[in-house]
């Protein structure tokens, strides 16, 4: 009983402590926090579920779902290691990591981590724009313009905004139950 | 006790529409409870359900996206539901994820960890845990806790049904009121109408018929067998009183039989009294002609009381032959105009010689005129010397005897009065009955038979006429009235009224005397013989049959019972024989009824005379027939 009386944070940061024991390669990451790309990863994957994407976007009956991962080896990691045997709108899932915006062709989601430079991650989002992609961005601050879906730490806990317009823009649209548990929604 | 079973009818169809009605509402009532609470139980259980859906589906994306403060608004929306008292969500992985109790709620207590999919009931509790899938994954599960109110339920429910069975059961009053007009009333009257019959036993009454259901048959039914049974009882009540008035008839004609049967006995015990009463004189008389025969003034004595006995005799004889009459009818009148004061005079000269020996002193009152009827005159003559000789016996020597004669236009009037002894008021009628005498000891003074007034009243009234008895009682003498209606036929004058009767006897006759008894044979040939006939006597049948055939009789005077040849074959024989085919046969017997005036006038007889034969009948025949 006293247990579930906890605060949320303090098991959050038990569970973490316990999972650092367990994988002692995590340890050596410079990010820190293994756990955050770890909850970045399945929320990329989960967001599938919670954008309609136009039916142009897919180009074959038969193509994958297709993550692509910029600035976050992290999370593409975790992502690779998280897709095996799982589905996005009926498809199977591909991750693929993106250097420049030729790669972007039958990508869906687009992450743009924070070790991607802001000029390219500004080419990708524009790019990314005229492709019907998710961009999914995790900027301190304000989000860049054309990012759908923006990480933040709130309290320790990884969260997001969503920006209605963006996504708009890029001809994708955002469940309202995606909305109701973002941090901010930014609409026109 | 018909009041009881209308009553019990009534209170049973009460308690049968009462009954019904109770009883389906019962099981209505039960069937819609049950029904109910399972309805409301699905729909508390599909309402919770849904709740635990909508909560479930809404915070999917908080459970996917780690968010309890979203979880925790959604499950803030319960509020609106007051009945679920509390609620949770729980992570995929058993943790307790956010929570919610409605307000005022204390000492909430979450399960520590999620069931299984499904509710159950715990007390006043409906728990529900559901499992929140998506993408066939399980993100969560939602735990809802409401109030179970189904306690409340019945109480309510309870209430309303036993509004609706007090509603229900003021219906059926009135229905089973509507039914007892419609179905207990006609009963009723049918069970009021027998309750009077029974009383009353008046089988007149009638159910009125109101319906024409099978109450209605029975009420036909009813009025036909009380009608039938009216029937019968009148019949019964009408063949009652005839067996009634049957029985009173028959104990009357018992009563008559047997007093006339006492009547009888003692007319026996009289009349052998009254038979011996003149032999002892008789006796005597002969004795005394016996041993002074040779003395004139003795034998005339004698001969004096003999004829006076024998007189008494024979006059005893002609009333029982007379009874004899009036007990079969027989009496039969010879009607002819008569002059009334000859019938008195004739009566008087019966009764004088008996008015003088007893020293009465008689008034007359006769009219100065004749009075003329239509009557046969010896027995007119009968009747009066019968009323006098009552008079004289009934009345102490030397008392007064009153005879009156008169005339109205229409009849003629007899009375006959004493100051004797008198008739008691009761005794008036009777009098007249067949030997009836007001005093009945034997040792009484006065002898007769007793069938005087009995004769005198029945032969008055063959008249046409009537005799009445008047008394004053005991000792204050009695009056006899004899009225008889008088003739139609005018005064015939000049008309002779008696045929000359004795004429010489022109020439000597043969008589032929047959009689077993000697001594009458014998007396009978005297006088034949003093009236100069020749007479020959025969002392049975066939010796007269003998003598006849020599003798050649004009006259044969025949007994009927003789031994070896009776009268009547004696007479056909006569008829047959040559010599005495002409001959005047006389039947000379005791019997003399009509039955015997017949059989003897088929034998062949030409007259017939019964015992004792009176001298002057004798010379009537003698003159009024002339041998050829």
């Amino acid at each position: 009983m006293k247990r579930f009386a906890l605060p949320h944070l303090v098991s959050w940061v038990l569970a973490a402590i316990l999972w650092m024991l367990c994988a002692p390669w995590a340890a050596a990451q410079t990010d820190g926090n293994v756990l955050e790309h770890r909850v970045k990863a399945a929320y990329l994957y989960k967001f599938a579920d919670y954008v309609e994407w136009p039916d142009s976007a897919f180009a074959r009956p038969d193509a994958p779902f297709t993550i692509a991962v910029a600035g976050s080896e992290p999370v593409a990691a975790e992502l690779v290691d998280l897709v095996p045997g799982r589905r996005a709108h009926g498809r199977p899932i591909a991750v693929r990591r993106v250097q420049g915006v030729d790669a972007l062709a039958g990508v869906h989601i687009l992450f743009i981590g924070r070790g991607e430079g802001a000029l390219r991650a500004a080419a990708l989002i524009r790019a990314a724009q005229q492709r019907s992609i998710l961009v999914v961005t995790e900027t301190e601050g304000p989000p860049p313009p054309g990012s759908a879906i923006n990480f933040v730490i709130v309290d320790g806990r990884v969260r997001f905004d969503c920006s209605v317009e963006a996504g708009r823009a890029a001809g994708l649209t955002l469940s309202s139950r995606l909305l109701a548990v973002a941090q901010n929604v930014k609409t026109p | 006790m018909l009041r009881a079973v209308a009553h019990s009818i009534r209170h049973k169809l009460v308690a049968v529409v009462f009954g019904t009605t109770l009883a389906a509402l019962i099981v209505a009532g039960a069937a819609m409870m049950i029904y109910e609470l399972r309805a409301f139980q699905q729909s508390a259980v599909s309402d919770l359900l849904t709740q635990a859906d909508i909560i479930g589906r809404a915070s999917a994306p908080a459970l996917t996206f780690n968010d309890p403060k979203t979880a925790h608004e959604n499950l803030g929306l319960l509020r609106a539901r007051p009945m679920v008292s509390s609620a949770a969500i729980y992570t995929s992985t058993g943790e307790l994820f956010a929570t919610y109790a409605q307000s005022g709620t204390q000492e909430v207590r979450y399960p520590e960890a999620p069931g299984a999919d499904g509710y159950r009931i715990e007390g006043k509790n409906l728990i529900l845990f559901k499992r929140i899938m998506e993408q066939n994954e399980l993100q969560g599960t939602v735990y809802l806790q409401a109030r179970y109110q189904l306690a409340d339920k019945i109480v309510d429910y309870l209430g309303i049904l036993g509004t609706v069975i007090t509603l229900s059961l003021l219906v059926a009053l009135l229905v089973s009121a509507w039914l007892q007009r419609a179905v207990t009333q006609p009963i009723l009257a049918v069970t009021d109408v027998a309750h009077k019959v029974v009383d009353s036993r008046d089988f007149s009454l009638r159910v009125e018929k109101t319906t024409t259901d099978e109450v209605g048959y029975l009420v036909d039914a009813f009025n036909a067998m009380l009608a039938e049974i009216g029937r019968r009882a009148a019949a019964l009540e009408a063949s009652n009183r005839t067996l009634k008035y049957e029985m009173s008839e028959r104990q009357a004609a018992e009563d008559a039989l047997r007093a006339a049967d006492r009547r009888k006995d003692e007319f026996l015990a009289t009349l052998a009294h009254e038979l011996r009463n003149p032999l002892a004189p008789l006796r005597n008389a002969l004795q005394i002609l016996a041993i002074a025969g040779d003395k004139p003034v003795v034998a005339a004595q004698a001969r004096e009381m003999m004829e006076r006995q024998l007189r008494q005799l024979v006059r005893l004889v002609d009333d029982l032959l007379d009874v004899s009459r009036i007990t079969t009818g027989r009496l039969v009148l010879r009607p002819e105009r008569t002059e009334l004061g000859g019938v008195v005079q004739s009566a008087l000269d019966t009764v004088g010689p008996m008015i003088e020996s007893r020293g009465h002193k008689l008034v007359l009152n006769l009219p100065d005129r004749p009075i003329y009827l239509q009557g046969d005159s010896t027995r007119l003559a009968q009747v009066f010397s019968n009323l006098l000789n009552n008079a004289v016996k009934y009345t102490e020597p030397g008392g007064d005897i009153f005879l009156g004669v008169s005339a109205t236009a229409a009849e003629a009037v007899i009375r006959v009065k004493d100051n004797g002894i008198g008739i008691p008021a009761d005794m008036l009628s009777a009098i007249f009955d067949m030997f009836m005498q007001v005093d009945r000891s034997l040792e009484r003074l006065h002898a007769g038979l007793g069938v005087g007034l009995t004769l005198a009243k029945r032969l008055v009234e063959l008249h046409g006429g009537t005799l009445e008895a008047r008394s004053d009682g005991l000792g204050s003498g009695s009056e006899f009235i004899v009225r008889l209606p008088l003739s139609r036929v005018p005064e015939q004058p000049g008309a002779p009224e008696i045929a000359p009767e004795v004429q010489a006897f022109s020439a000597q006759r043969r008589v032929l005397v047959a009689d077993d008894n000697q001594d009458h044979a014998e007396s009978l040939a005297m006088i034949l013989r003093s009236m100069g006939n020749e007479v020959v006597v025969a002392n049975d049948g066939l010796q007269a049959a003998a003598t006849a055939a020599s003798f050649r009789p004009d006259f044969a005077f025949l007994d009927i019972g003789m031994p070896g040849l009776n009268g009547y074959e004696l007479a056909r024989r006569l008829r047959q024989s040559s010599v005495t085919v002409d001959a005047v046969l006389v039947a000379v017997t005791g019997w003399g009824q009509e039955k015997d005036k017949r059989l003897a006038h088929e034998a062949g007889f030409d007259h017939h005379l019964v015992k004792p034969v009176d001298f002057a009948q004798i010379r009537r025949i003698l003159v009024a027939t002339i041998p050829g």
